[in-house]
């Protein structure tokens, strides 16, 4: 005998893990690739074209817009941690999770019943006539819902529960004795919180109001639905009004810029949050506890925005689906459904099976490329679903475009668009967005397991495959549960993207509220706005029940 | 049963060498245990030799056939090795009871092969753990769970990972009987690494003392407590005395030292005249009325089974150097006093110069 079987192993060598991981990576990159590639192709007059017209009022309106909203959210979503985590008041513990609750509401679902409610027709300025006896339009001042302001507003109060839990989280985390040490040195609670807490929360912060910006740049829903001229409505305008796919796609790189400018923030403040943990004694924390007028205010503070987040909108748009029960059943509602439902389903399924093998092919290769190109692969997230679609639908029609000319050369025929406008393209679509989130959950419940699991099974004689699925599966079970839930709910919202890429006369849950919506037939669509809040729900319940265990120390565990 | 020959292997991670240049050869039936302080290369070379970590350079054989060979392309994965694996965190698989975990490794057991493992779990008293999870059980249980586990497909190789440190001590004496026994029985070739030295006295045929990715010394355990071969070796098996001296006569075994002369058993080789450090066992002295050296008392350390002494060397040469002795507990004295004493030879011996290359 010579020598064991095995096989030649330089730093990288290539083998079924390390090619597939690569592949993998390259295959959910391409479309961010190739926006990135097109915007350096010679475009001609475009770029000076688009600079002279209509870029500086996107451009304009979007900073304006995200500014907005990360104030909003930035104040509401800190003021309701701090209440919750370090404040005694009634009705704390339930207001611990319903502060979540606005996260199952899409923004655009919001931004219809609001624009139900608050224009000139609907209930509540009828009421303000009905009351002060006004008659018309002329007789007094009402805000327009329909604005940049009334955008701010909307996608404020349903994007605040971002920064709300990872402020929460931060405080949770940090240790008592900080504070407590600056109230012996003679600060009162109030300066405490903002000299110790806000400072050591900080990174916390950044990070949530990152996911919030990108979230709003992403928002085409609400945009479309209000005229606000952003970036991502412009995408939509241009390309599918104006027909120009070129125009459409150099827009996408100054949405780029602005998603990897929020990537940057994001990713440097998690680097930086490490470091500040700076005790790893925990005690109970301090309460401060509130009475009469101090305990009112904190309660109606995070009571406020549920309510306008979630209550409002969910009472009104279940009071429409019951009275429209008939009419809404009429619009196919069960087809829009179950396509919604499968299109889900698949799509997280996907994106949880290419999470696990991204995330195992890393740790079992342990090569920084590898690292590098999946966290390249997950920047998805950041990006608006608008921009990626285009990055998907380029490369596409290039494909099929010499797919034809292939056939066609060889055999006459003609086949038709293989892949641009197929629900291929769809899922592909939501993998290139929606992997980060699986990606990442995988890879947090695969750190829990030490390394020396995966030595114990590969020198008890299992391949790394069948260590995969004998050792790592089972034990992140509840991980990659987590990360399919998180992919069904995002992709059963999403909007942007599913309008661009799904085949002709194809009607997801979300696009059809949409138009119906735009269809001024609220209605109608209240049933399917519902069942996509329902869905969202799902991961409040999650994140609620994981949060109470992210303090370390206090026994939670899961 | 096989016989593990490592030649001239090195390792580092990145910049940072943590093994240079090392062979070593466990027999085919053989215990030997790696002794060295955490950091010096111990854990990386298991993993070298078991496949979890890539070689870079020299060559890992087991029964002669090359396992890891990088200058060939050769790379056996670890599932192909036939090693059992014992990890210091014991690393049972948390989903699997205990009879799961013990027979991960076996594909299709055979009935005989069944009632082996039964029979082992019974000697090592965990039979009736058999359906229990791991987070149920106690630091003692989960380490022979993992020591059956990684015995149970009759692996050609056992490599133990510091395999009582997570016990706390009263358990230790115990488990290490325990273990002794079961891999004595099994006779299989086994290669441990330890930062404690009793344990690797107790357990081991042979110890191979590692310092800095390198092999200090390799000995049977009474060899390196009795014939250190350097200061650091000396040091990390117990407790020592160096000096510095001139071979007096390599006959009479003799060294003229800073103290006097001191009678040494072992001289390496060294011819009369030749410079000379010497290590001298605490238990070396022997205090005696009659003695050679005269000393002062500095401090007395009373530990149960020994007294443990500092005495300050009194008289025209060596005054004022400080000696630590081990004596009987019988010893009746006082600080500050006078007492004489006279070195034996047994645990005396001549080790490299530890200010020299």
């Amino acid at each position: 005998m010579d020598a064991l079987p095995g096989r030649a192993n330089g730093r990288l060598g290539l083998d079924l893990w390390t090619g597939g991981t690569l592949l993998l990576a390259f295959f959910i990159a391409a479309p961010l690739l190739s926006v990135a590639f097109f915007a350096l192709q010679p475009s001609g007059d475009i770029w000076r074209h688009l600079a002279a017209t209509v870029l500086p009022r996107y451009v304009k309106t979007t900073i304006a817009l995200m500014l907005g909203v990360g104030a909003g959210a930035l104040v509401i979503g800190t003021c309701g941690a701090w209440l919750v985590t370090l404040c005694r008041f009634p009705g704390r513990r339930i207001f611990e999770w319903a502060l979540l609750l606005p996260l199952a509401m899409p923004s655009y679902v919001v931004a219809y019943v609001y624009t139900d409610v608050f224009e000139f027709a609907g209930p509540a300025q009828e009421a303000l006539r009905e009351i002060f006896g006004w008659e018309s339009g002329r007789d007094y001042w009402f805000p327009e819902i329909r604005s940049l302001g009334g955008a701010i507003f909307v996608m404020t109060i349903t994007l605040y529960p971002y920064v709300y839990l990872l402020a929460r989280v931060a405080f949770m985390q940090q240790s008592v004795c900080i504070l407590e040490v600056s109230r012996t040195l003679g600060k009162t609670a109030w300066r405490s919180f903002f000299s110790i807490a806000l400072p050591l929360a900080r990174p916390s912060l950044v990070i949530g109001v990152s996911l919030v910006l990108m979230e709003a740049l992403n928002d085409f829903g609400t945009a479309d639905f209000f005229a606000v001229e952003t970036l991502t409505a412009g995408i939509f305008d241009v390309w599918l009004n104006a027909n120009n796919l070129p125009g459409a796609a150099q827009l996408s790189v100054v949405a780029l810029g602005f998603a990897l400018l929020l990537l940057w923030a994001e990713r440097t403040s998690r680097r930086e949050r490490r470091y500040h943990h700076t005790s790893a004694r925990y005690q109970a924390l301090p309460s401060y506890r509130l009475g009469g007028a101090k305990a009112l205010g904190a309660a109606a503070a995070c009571l406020l925005p549920i309510c306008f987040g979630f209550i409002l909108p969910a009472s009104v748009l279940a009071n429409y689906a019951l009275s429209f029960y008939e009419e809404s059943f009429s619009h196919n509602f069960h087809s829009t459904l179950s396509n919604s439902l499968a299109l889900a389903s698949f799509s997280a399924l996907l994106c949880a099976g290419a999470g696990v093998f991204l995330a195992y092919g890393v740790r079992l290769k342990r090569s920084p490329a590898l690292r590098s190109a999946a966290r390249f692969a997950s920047v998805g997230y950041a990006v608006p679903g608008a921009v990626l679609a285009v990055g998907v639908l380029i490369p596409m029609g290039k494909m099929d475009v010499a797919i034809q000319g292939l056939l066609k050369g060889a055999f006459g025929a003609s086949v038709g668009l293989l892949f641009s406008g197929t629900l291929l393209a769809v899922s592909y679509g939501y993998a290139a967005r929606f992997l980060a989130l699986s990606y990442g959950a995988v890879e947090s419940s695969l750190l829990r397991i030490t390394p020396n699991m995966d030595g114990a099974a590969r020198t008890l004689g299992m391949s790394p495959a069948k260590t995969l699925r004998r050792v790592h599966l089972p034990m992140i079970r509840g991980g990659v549960l987590a990360a399919a839930i998180l992919v069904f709910v995002d992709t059963m919202k999403e909007l942007p993207m599913t309008i661009i890429l799904r085949p002709f006369n194809f009607e997801t849950l979300a696009t059809q509220v949409h138009q119906l919506a735009s269809d001024e037939l609220l209605e109608e669509s209240a049933l399917g706005a519902l069942s996509i809040a329902a869905a969202g729900l799902l991961p409040v319940i999650y994140l609620s029940r994981t949060i109470r265990s992210a303090r370390p120390g206090s026994g939670g565990g899961d | 049963m096989a016989r593990l020959e490592i030649e001239t292997i090195s390792h580092s991670y990145g910049a940072k060498a943590v093994i240079e240049d090392l062979s070593l050869t466990v027999e085919a039936g053989e215990i030997a245990c790696l002794l060295g302080p955490s950091g010096c290369g111990k854990t990386t070379l298991l993993r070298l030799v078991a496949g979890l970590a890539p070689l870079q350079s020299g060559r890992i054989r087991l029964d002669g056939s090359a396992a890891s060979d990088p200058a060939r392309g050769v790379q056996a994965p670890p599932e192909k090795r036939g090693v059992g694996f014992m990890f210091q965190d014991y690393a049972l698989f948390p989903h699997l009871d205990v009879f799961r975990n013990i027979i991960f490794g076996v594909d299709d057991p055979s009935p005989q092969k069944l009632a082996e493992i039964q029979r082992a779990m019974i000697q090592m008293d965990i039979v009736e753990l058999t359906n229990a999870y791991p987070h149920t059980l106690s630091g003692g249980q989960q380490q022979r769970v993992a020591l059956l586990r990684a015995l149970a497909p009759a692996p050609r190789l056992l490599l133990l990972d510091e395999p009582f440190s997570g016990l706390d001590v009263n358990l230790r004496a115990q488990v290490r009987e325990d273990t002794l026994g079961l891999i004595r029985q099994t006779g299989v070739t086994t290669l441990m690494v330890t930062h404690d030295p009793q344990e690797a006295m107790y357990l081991a045929d042979r110890i191979l003392v590692m310092r800095e990715g390198r092999i200090e010394q390799s000995g049977s355990p009474r060899e390196i407590y009795q014939f250190p071969a350097t200061e650091f070796a000396a040091r990390f098996v117990g407790q020592t005395n160096i000096l510095q001296g001139i071979v007096l006569s390599n006959r009479d075994d003799e060294v003229m030292t800073t103290i006097g002369t001191v009678p040494c058993l072992s001289m390496r080789g060294l011819e009369f005249g030749a410079d000379a450090f010497i290590s001298i066992r605490p238990e070396s002295f022997e205090i005696d009325p009659n003695g050679p050296f005269r000393g002062e008392i500095r401090s007395i350390r009373y530990a149960g089974q020994s007294v443990m002494l500092e005495v300050e060397v009194l008289g025209e040469i060596g005054g004022g150097r400080r000696l630590k002795m081990r004596v009987h507990p019988n010893l009746r004295a006082d600080v500050g006093e006078e007492i004489r004493f006279r070195v034996m030879p047994d645990f005396v011996t001549v080790i490299e110069d530890p200010l020299g290359d």
